[in-house]
């Protein structure tokens, strides 16, 4: 009886020893993909940098490599090893084996697991070896958060392939179950909300909701926790979920009707749900090539999204059920994915809610936000300013927003460039949130009239700052030169500028107009700016607001032909570059010169006199308000001026930089 | 024993197997005859765990068999279409199967290895559909089963091939008390072979008949008299099938073989001679018997 009991156990051990047998092919295949992206390339890029003085990081290119490859190996080898399965042959074997399913799966399943795994930490390690190797005297503890993380992320995109494996009938609809089911809510979520939003006026993102979009799917957290965002609380759910997503798939495995390897299993309840959401996609990419395209209006989006939902799945259908036989049989599928996408199109459109109008009742609004930038001033704005919001509790500051908030319904067809959020928290705690890019500045500066935000400014880093660390001053043309203050001076600049924020002012003249860093805060100085400026001046960088023209090669100006926007203007201009395709393989400072020379609309001066002409009456910029005319763009006729300094540098005339480094 | 009760097995809304019940003795063969589709394999993926019921039951010592390891570790099934790993040969498939398999007899399948002459290093991939056949047929005897299913086993083996593995199954059956379950759409391939047929026809067992049973014996005789014989001189018989010509009578007369011969030897014929039938006239008389066209079914 012991030796039957040791027998039975074993034939677990031996399934999972003998996949992996099996399997090593591919799973050496894959670990040399992985050691090809990460630390081989890797290594190479930090060889070629031997002489240099420094050498590159793991963070900038070897770890997305792994995670990568990682992800696809989950993919590919789990639809490898979990193949039999789908097969009808090795189904007679493998299920007349003495073998409990669920020992059978999970032999499988851990088998590819730690296939797929063990390529991640060798790797991974590897890699931290080659840091030594190049001299990082110490790994820092992030970095096994990440791969704890990469961990976590590729068990996770594994456990949805192995349940998606024991629910299909074939290989083939592993595979795009997989995917789909590894997007699935990042693509509903994200195109409903992107359906609701581009069309519903005011539309706020709920708070959260693009965290909720990359946490769930677990591809997704990676780019989540690269873009700084906390995901340790995603990665221990997703970790518990594939856990949860194994055991499900033991008794899904256990449940599976033999029979249905290698089926298509058109009418399953999977296919249902990748079939709607996959139709989904395509009729909302149709409504938004109809509505961009022919006309913006609810008939044409309801027509675009029909016809690409219908469209879709019929294509989706018959690939997933091998042909057309069973489509007529589908109408209530179609029915159902119609009405719902429709209802929502609908709904978008004819806000039958009153969502784009709605404004709270002010005797119930206990406070209000408001986007930071709205409220303060040009002063603020050249700051760096946080993107943080301004909350009111005052009566009358709630009342000024929410005519501010009634100024931007009355522009709903207007576009002035101004964007903001509002958020009113009711006395029951409610909050009712909007988001408008259609302020008037009339409206704007109405609104900070109503509004005290010398406390507000008062909040800023620069009151705070005792001494300034270093101080670095870039002129417009790329010349930089570090400062040293005194203590004397130190202080006076400081004043100065704290002076300068309190004292409100005109809009600065781009040609006076700089930055200074401040907590690695970038702000702008304008000419109001006056103690500041004075105060530079005095030391004697007055020319920093000046072109030095000894060292310009060649000027040229660029004639705007049309009225255009700030953003279409910089892709204008870059276009045009582009167009010749200037890259950095041009050889000399002549052959840009040529180069250019054939561009519509750019005129080249030669002239010393000329040029030093334009380089001490040049005023003006692009996005200063000297320029910008009452629709918020660039009127035609307006001429840029560039300047080339050296081979192949293009500078066009932009503010000066002045940066400076403060310690509290 | 094997007690299959009132088996149902549907593929989507299609009725495979319909109500089928039959019991495997330990020691025996049974014989499932049919033509293609009338579910031979699928009962016999049923009785090996692979499908589980839609209705009835199939168990084994009063436990169901689908998903009982310890029934799994005493059972082979034979496939129509036999599965081995891509690039593995007949010793690696062996080093799987034993780990699996608690009752393999290393010592067996040695034996076997020098019977079939096959190369046991190459991959089988490489083999002809008759070598896979006779690779799966080692290895599963050499898992030492108490029941062996054999789905179309026949199938691309030569006639030397077929002997040979006639006589290693019925060693067996002597030596280790081993049932066998072979199915065939052929029925001269049971002729000597099997204990008990069964006939499967669109799902249902329409006929059992156990060759064993003495007063379920087929009896075909030529017998003549002076004068044209009439059918009902032979009333006191079971008679299936009667034919004549002249003074001449051709008879199927179910019943004990004595009994049939000395109750006619009674009537004084002029002649009189025991033909032995073959299996394929047994069935055709039986089937007619039941009211089954046999051209529809075998």
């Amino acid at each position: 009886m012991t030796q039957k009991i040791s027998f039975s156990k074993s034939r677990g051990l031996g399934l999972y020893l003998d996949v992996m047998k099996r399997h090593r092919g591919i799973a050496i295949l894959y670990g040399v993909a992985m050691f090809i992206a990460c630390p081989f390339i890797w290594f190479m890029d930090n060889l070629n940098r031997v002489n240099y003085d420094y050498s590159v990081t793991f963070y900038d290119n070897g770890l997305i490599g792994i995670l990568l490859v990682g992800l696809g190996g989950a993919f590919v080898i789990s639809t490898v090893i979990l193949r039999f399965m789908h097969n009808k042959q090795a189904m007679d074997m493998y299920y007349s084996l003495p073998v409990k399913r669920e020992t059978m799966l999970l032999s499988h399943a851990l088998a590819g697991l730690t296939l797929v795994l063990a390529p991640v930490l060798v790797n991974f390690l590897l890699t931290m070896g080659i840091e030594v190797f190049f001299g990082r005297s110490s790994i820092p503890s992030s970095v096994w958060n990440v791969l704890l993380l990469f961990l976590v992320v590729i068990t996770a995109t594994y456990a949805i392939i192995v349940l998606v494996a024991t629910v299909v009938g074939t290989s083939f609809d592993t595979v795009v179950f997989g995917a789909v089911f590894h997007f699935a809510i990042p693509i509903v979520v994200g195109l409903v909300s992107l359906t609701v939003s581009m069309n519903l006026y005011g539309f706020d993102y709920p708070e959260g909701l693009t965290r909720f979009i990359l946490y769930s799917a677990p591809s997704l957290i990676s780019v989540a926790y690269f873009s700084d965002w906390n995901v340790l609380l995603s990665a221990v759910i997703w970790l518990l979920a594939s856990i949860g997503l194994f055991a499900l798939s033991a008794v899904a495995f256990k449940r599976r009707k033999s029979e249905f390897a290698g089926r298509a299993l058109e009418n399953g309840f999977l296919h249902v749900i990748v079939k709607m959401i996959v139709s989904f996609a395509g009729g909302f990419l149709m409504m938004v090539i109809f509505t961009h395209s022919v006309r913006d209006d609810l008939g044409f989006a309801l027509i675009g999204f029909a016809f690409g939902a219908a469209i879709t799945f019929i294509f989706i259908h018959s690939i997933l059920a091998r042909g057309f036989k069973t489509l007529l049989k589908s109408w209530l599928q179609v029915a159902v994915l119609l009405v719902v996408s429709l209802v929502l199109v609908l709904i978008s459109y004819t806000d039958p809610f009153g969502y784009e109008t709605y404004i709270p009742d002010l005797s119930k609004v206990k406070a209000v936000s408001i986007s930071e930038h709205v409220v303060i001033d040009e002063r603020i704005i050249n700051w760096e300013y946080t993107g943080s919001e301004l909350t009111f509790e005052g009566k009358e500051e709630i009342e000024a927003v929410a005519r501010f908030h009634e100024e931007a319904l009355n522009l709903r067809d207007d576009h002035y460039g101004w964007s903001a959020r509002i958020v009113y928290t009711l006395d029951s705690g409610r909050t009712i949130s909007r988001y408008y890019n259609t302020f008037s500045e009339e409206a704007r500066q109405e609104l900070v009239a109503s509004i005290d935000i010398t406390k507000i400014i008062r909040a800023h880093p620069i009151f705070q700052a005792k001494k300034i660390d270093s101080l670095m001053i870039v002129d417009r043309f790329d010349n930089s030169e570090d400062v040293r203050l005194d203590a004397t001076k130190q202080k006076k600049l400081i004043e100065a500028l704290r002076n300068d924020i309190l004292n409100k002012g005109d809009n600065g003249d781009a040609a006076y107009q700089c930055y200074l860093q401040v907590d690695n805060m970038y702000f702008r100085i304008n000419s109001q700016y006056t103690n500041t400026l004075g105060l530079l001046e005095s030391w004697g960088y007055e020319k920093y607001t000046q072109p030095d023209v000894s060292t310009i090669l060649r000027a040229c100006v660029y004639t705007l032909p049309k009225d255009i926007y700030e953003y279409d203007f910089n892709f204008q201009l870059w276009g045009l570059l582009d167009d010749k395709d200037i890259t950095w393989e041009l050889e000399s400072a002549e052959d840009f010169y040529d180069l250019m020379e054939s561009v519509d609309g750019i005129r080249w001066v030669t002239d010393l006199e000329e040029m030093r002409s334009l380089a001490q009456n040049i005023q003006i910029a692009y996005n200063t308000a000297g320029v910008v005319n009452e629709n918020g763009a660039i009127p035609a006729g307006t001429q840029i001026v560039y300047f080339v300094k050296d081979f192949g540098e293009f500078y066009n005339y932009d503010y000066m930089y002045l940066s400076g480094y403060f310690v509290r | 024993m094997i007690c299959v009760e009132s088996l149902i097995k549907k593929f989507d809304n299609k009725t495979v197997l319909d109500e089928i019940s039959l019991e495997i003795n330990d020691g025996l063969v049974y014989g499932l005859l049919g033509s293609n589709g009338s579910g031979k394999s699928t009962l016999l993926r049923s009785i090996a765990g692979i499908y589980e019921p839609d209705g009835g039951a199939i168990m084994t010592d009063d436990k169901a068999v689908f998903e009982n390891a310890d029934y799994k570790n005493q059972i082979f099934l034979v496939s129509d279409e036999p599965f081995f790993f891509a690039q593995s040969s007949v010793n690696e498939m062996a080093a799987f199967y034993r780990k699996f398999y608690s009752n393999w007899d290393e010592e067996v399948f040695r034996r076997l290895c020098g019977v079939f002459p096959l190369n046991y290093s190459a991959k089988i991939s490489t083999f002809s559909k008759g070598m896979k056949r006779q690779a799966l047929i080692i290895l599963s005897i050499s898992t030492s089963p108490k029941y062996l299913l054999l789905d179309e086993a026949f199938d691309g083996l030569d006639p030397v091939m077929r002997n040979v593995l006639k006589s290693i199954i019925a060693e067996k059956i002597v030596d280790n008390a081993m049932s066998v379950v072979v199915s065939s759409h052929n029925i001269n391939e049971f002729e000597n072979m099997c204990d008990v047929i069964a006939i499967l026809h669109k799902g249902k067992k329409i006929l059992e008949r156990n060759q064993n049973d003495q007063s379920d014996q087929i009896t075909k005789v030529q017998i003549a008299f002076n004068g044209p014989p009439a059918r009902e001189m032979f009333g006191s018989f079971n008679v299936h099938h009667y034919e004549s010509r002249g003074n001449l009578a051709t008879l199927t007369i179910r019943g004990e073989r004595d009994e049939v011969e000395s109750g006619l030897q009674a009537m004084n014929p002029i002649f009189m001679d025991i033909i032995p039938a073959t299996l394929e006239e047994i069935f055709l008389y039986e089937m007619e018997g039941v009211g089954y066209d046999p051209k529809n079914i075998l």
